[in-house]
């Protein structure tokens, strides 16, 4: 799949749409570049609309498993519910600036979830389990609360079932 | 070090890591090892014990006893 750059663009009424194009490979020595050229294009794109861009983004797709899915039961109806919680309580070393996200929870969806992990007759995973505790402390080196990029701790994963 | 996490970091090596299953499966085998484990990533978020994921699988350790991704490469 191919790297794109997108805009997000809000009109009169306050509704947002997206403009996306196809950007080519990223590696760390054309990524400024690429981010220039697309800052350059964000520019010139707002004298030919008459709303605002919102936000800019830009996404590297990397090819991973082309295995069949051999399992009936993945399925994407099925999901693994994960709730984090934002645990950065100040933004500043003195601790003066609260984070008015700190303690709040939201969520994270994983689809096809892998019900054999469950145990112990409860829906919520138990997050000691070794590829549990794998996924839970990859999760929480690199994912960040919603409000102001904060540090995250998973709280409990659980199953549920959604409807697409 | 908080008593909760005592059985946890006991049954850790002194030094370097050792992989998380068979670890974990050392805490299953006792009631306590598996009361113990409930707060395992609360100790890891207190900097009691690290994990991480290598080349050659998930591993656990003391503070600053994990084996770098560094050297898993030069190691092959």
């Amino acid at each position: 799949m191919a790297n794109k750059a997108t805009f997000r663009i809000e009109d009169f009424d306050a509704e947002t749409s997206t403009m996306s194009i196809n950007i080519g490979p990223l590696t760390a020595a054309n990524f400024t570049a690429k981010r220039d050229a697309i800052d350059d294009l964000k520019v010139a794109l707002q004298d030919m609309i008459a709303g605002e861009i919102r936000a800019t983004s830009i996404s590297e797709n990397f090819a991973e498993s082309a295995a069949a899915v051999t399992d009936e039961n993945a399925q994407r109806e099925s999901k693994w519910l994960g709730v984090l919680r934002d645990v950065t309580q100040f933004f500043d070393v003195g601790n003066t600036i609260n984070n008015p996200g700190f303690g709040r929870l939201f969520n994270v969806e994983i689809p096809t979830a892998l019900l054999s992990l469950l145990g112990g007759n409860s829906g919520v995973l138990d997050l000691a389990v070794p590829a549990v505790a794998a996924f839970v402390t990859a999760l929480e080196a690199v994912a960040n609360s919603p409000t102001g990029g904060n540090e995250v701790e998973v709280v409990e994963i659980r199953h549920v079932g959604r409807n697409i | 070090m908080e008593e909760k996490f005592a059985l946890l970091v006991d049954a850790l090596p002194e030094t370097g890591d050792v992989s998380y299953e068979e670890w974990y499966n050392t805490l299953q085998a006792t009631q306590g090892g598996r009361q113990a484990l409930k707060v395992v990533h609360q100790a890891r978020r207190d900097g009691v014990l690290e994990m991480g994921q290598r080349k050659s699988g998930f591993l656990i350790a003391r503070p600053g006893q994990l084996r770098t991704k560094e050297s898993e490469v030069e190691n092959g």
